[in-house]
């Protein structure tokens, strides 16, 4: 009997699917996991760049409650320090570590409320404000789940300048995620890892460097905010165009107890003192060795001439404060005072002073005129402050050689006391205001003048002698586009604010106070100084708001690596 | 007694084999190339991925750094910064050259212990009306690298010694980049553009960029065949920047439908303006 019936199958299909399966899975997951990579590197990029929105919003925070503690107003809230925190003790600026220390890296906690009415935070304390009060939510969706924000505010130290103290702002921002969230991965890209600070996440237990225990890129800012003064934009000297310093002589800020300049009153802050429009090719300053500015130069245009030249031995800076562009010099236009329709000798005068920033609107109900030739000898100054007397001169007005004109005070009682709450007047030239030789104007000591000259003016501190000494009492407007000159041996003491005049001043004799005009040159050996007193005093200033002074990003993690094993913290 | 059994052998006619094969050649056909474009689209998908992280890491690396940039001098020159130029830092000093590539250079705030290994922040000091970190200088310098980008940060003490120089490509497939419309006192503006990564094309040489002169076409006498050429900012007809031509034949054709990405910012130097 045959029995054939012999079989072979093997059963090698099974193996082929399987290894196909497998494959195809492999390559399936592989996909996948790229794809989400790319996927959580994308949603990590957004969550990086809404945690700089937070940082921000901190920066805008702090710097709103600054600006309303210097310049309270009723709404929307009185009170500028509403929620914050204050903590009795100092920022703490440690190294970063794993064990991140509050207030530097953590949010601070603890404190007490910050009183309505309290000034910004002194050197033994900071402020912050929680995240409870910077925080915006959205739980229910897909990817970061809220941005929050916390910022602290201090001093630092007690560095400061002559308009008061200097803020450090220091702003977090973190874009959070949810706690499950599979985008904590963060991308396989390192690169993007080091720069979004991400990498940190899946260190320290899942915790982030600044966040704590939340997950998300964090961003950090840190601002240094600067006091700005109440009062004009004007500077000492402030020009719609250019200075040019080609002599010996140098320009400085001071303060003092009677507004008279000394070496010793000067500002060594060196406060940004000289600002111009548009330099074009003119603005220099001469380089031969010695400083010009002791004080900063703000400027549109061309960078003037050897403004950071260091020349000398020992070398010498021009400008010994900060040089910045741009200038932004806004000078209000003045004007000459309007007369009252069907009122014979009645004026009404609107005056802004770039220095002080005060508009005042003065009425006068009476006038004296002369005539160009007609101008007695002496006058007395008889108004108050906000009325005072006006005198107007139709046409040129000029003391030559040999002559002389006297201001003199009200007085009262007897003997006769000058009285200065009722000697202000203002003399409206409506010509040329000259003096010449040894031609002589004498400002009485309690008078306050306010010259308006429609022409060009030409005065030296030789032939006007403004005998309170200080600034603030003689002031010269200048109306529309013409010359001044100031030249001689002695001491100009005045302001002058003539938008449109092109400037000179020359000779040995100092300058005291401040010009505003639209070029100046100073050639001579004399020295200009700005009183501070002109825009509020330096002592202690009302600061009308806080300007940055310095902007950083800390994009730092302390395990930020590259390849070499370098950290990689900018 | 013989048992005969009969064993009865089935098999397809030579009709039915043919047709089998024939559908299973289809169907293996279809899968493959349902395989082979799949593959295509996951690998341009990629690729645009890829692209696009680049892009957004050049962007956000440039205009953070811009942000804070603050007033200095370029590393052994007395050239301020920020400053664009062409050269090379070499041994942490800058050396120019005109035939160099261009190179946006800022510096930043010394905010870093250069003594700590782990960014400990230095605290800020007020002199002459200006903030300043520490002491030293950190200098940051953008450059194209080939085809790459790269970000090399120099960091020097107050005696001008290097403390470290770091250079990290951080993007790839670069064109051009180019610093443009800039007073370098208020704004900076740049633009950095990518060579386009495509899949779909044949050829696989070297990538090529510059000016497209005359503007018609490259130079035929650039690359060999199999290269690729992007019309990059310097053409003199603004309408052909970004495209992108093949060379083939011993002559450059234009790729239709295919353009060079560029990505810009132009970004506020805080610094400057808030002093």
């Amino acid at each position: 009997m045959k029995n054939d019936q012999t079989y072979n199958d093997k059963g090698s299909v099974l193996v082929i699917a399987l290894m196909t399966m497998t494959i195809l899975t492999m390559i399936c997951a592989t996909s996948l996991y790229i794809t989400s990579q790319n996927t959580g590197a994308g949603v990590q990029t957004a969550a990086w760049q809404q945690s700089l929105t937070g940082a921000e919003m901190g920066i805008d925070a702090a710097v709103r409650a600054l600006n309303q503690s210097a310049s309270p107003s009723a709404s929307p809230n009185p009170n500028p320090w509403t929620n914050w925190k204050t903590v009795n003790s100092t920022l703490p600026t440690p190294a970063p570590s794993s064990s991140p220390v509050l207030g530097y890296t953590y949010e601070p906690t603890g404190g007490n409320a910050v009183g309505s009415g309290s000034p910004p935070p002194d050197t033994s304390h900071y402020y912050y404000l929680p995240s409870a009060n910077l925080s915006i939510s959205y739980p229910n969706t897909e990817g970061t789940t809220a941005v929050n924000a916390w910022v602290t505010i201090d001093t630092w130290g007690t560095l400061s300048n002559s308009n008061g103290s200097w803020y450090r702002v220091r702003s977090t921002g973190q874009a959070a995620f949810q706690a499950n969230s599979v985008y904590k991965r963060v991308s396989s890209n390192r690169l993007d890892s080091d720069l979004r600070n991400t990498i940190a996440m899946n260190l320290y237990g899942g915790a982030n460097r600044k966040g704590g225990s939340s997950l998300g890129p964090t961003r950090t800012i840190e601002a240094i905010l600067q006091p700005v003064p109440k009062g004009g934009s004007a500077r000492a000297i402030t020009l719609s165009n250019w200075l040019a310093m080609t002599g010996g002589g140098s320009v400085d800020a001071f303060s003092s107890p009677n507004g008279q300049w000394s070496s010793a009153f000067r500002d060594a802050s060196n406060p940004m003192l000289v600002a111009e429009g548009a330099t074009g090719n003119q603005a220099k300053f001469a380089n031969t060795g010695q400083t010009y500015v002791y004080g900063g130069v703000t400027y549109s245009g061309n960078a003037p001439t050897n403004v950071n030249a260091n020349s000398g031995n020992p070398p010498v800076k021009d400008v010994l404060g900060q040089v910045s562009t741009p200038a932004v010099v806004s000078l209000p236009t003045p004007t000459d005072p309007t007369a009252v329709s069907g009122n014979s000798g009645h004026y009404n005068w609107t005056y802004q002073n770039p220095w002080s920033g005060t508009t005042t609107n003065y009425s006068f109900n009476s006038s004296t005129a002369y005539s160009s030739g007609g101008v007695p000898t002496a006058i007395t100054a008889n108004g108050t402050a906000s009325s005072p007397g006006l005198i107007i001169i139709n046409g040129d007005f000029t003391v030559p050689g040999g002559k002389s004109f006297t201001i003199n005070p009200t007085t009262t009682g007897s003997p006769p006391v000058a009285s200065s709450s009722n000697s202000n007047v203002i003399i409206w030239v409506q010509g040329k205001f000259t003096t010449s030789g040894s031609g002589m104007i004498t400002q009485s000591s309690g008078t306050s003048v306010t010259w308006i000259v429609d022409g060009d003016l030409t005065v030296s501190g030789s032939s006007y002698n403004n005998q309170n000494g200080t600034a603030a009492t003689d002031s010269f407007v200048g109306i529309g586009n013409n010359k001044f000159t100031d030249s001689g041996s002695g001491t100009f003491v005045g302001t002058v604010n003539a938008p449109g005049y092109a400037g000179t001043i020359s000779g040995s004799g100092d300058y005291t106070g401040a010009f505003a005009g639209s070029n100046l040159t100073i050639s001579g050996s004399g020295s200009f100084h700005y009183d501070e007193a002109l825009s509020g005093g330096s002592s202690n200033p009302a600061i009308g708001n806080y300007a940055y002074a310095s902007w950083f990003e800390d994009n730092s993690d302390p395990t930020h690596k590259d390849t070499k094993g370098n950290y990689v913290v900018y | 007694m013989k048992i005969f059994t009969k064993t009865k052998y089935a098999a397809f006619t030579l009709t039915e084999l043919m047709v089998s094969v024939g559908c299973g050649v289809l169907i293996l056909a279809a899968v493959v190339a349902a395989g082979v474009s799949l593959q295509k689209s996951y690998a341009a998908t990629e690729a645009y991925s890829t692209t696009e992280g680049n892009e957004l890491r050049v962007l956000d690396y440039v205009a953070m750094d811009c942000r804070r940039a603050t007033s200095g001098t370029v590393p052994g020159t007395a050239t301020p910064t920020p400053y664009v130029g062409t050269g090379s830092f070499v041994s942490g000093s800058w050396v120019a050259a005109s035939s160099g590539t261009m190179a946006l250079i800022l510096s930043l705030p010394v905010y870093y212990s250069s003594t700590s290994s782990s960014a400990a922040p230095n605290t800020p000091t007020l002199s002459s009306g200006v903030i300043t970190y520490g002491s030293g200088s950190v200098t940051v310098s953008y450059q194209q690298s080939g085809t790459n980008f790269t970000r090399e940060v120099i960091v020097q003490n107050s005696g001008g010694t290097v403390l470290s120089d770091t250079i990290t490509p951080i993007a790839q497939n670069v064109a051009s980049f180019a610093v443009t419309d800039t007073d370098l006192t208020n704004w900076i503006s740049c633009s950095i553009m990518f060579f386009p990564t495509f899949t779909h094309n044949a050829g696989n040489g070297t990538w090529w960029s510059g000016l497209n002169n005359p503007d018609t076409a490259p130079a035929n006498s650039v690359g060999s065949n199999g290269d690729w050429y992007a019309i990059n900012g310097t053409a003199t007809d603004p309408t052909t920047v970004g495209n992108v031509y093949f060379k083939s034949g011993g002559t450059y054709s234009l790729v239709e439908n295919e353009k060079a990405t560029t990505v810009a910012c132009k970004t506020f130097l805080r610094n400057a303006s808030a002093r």
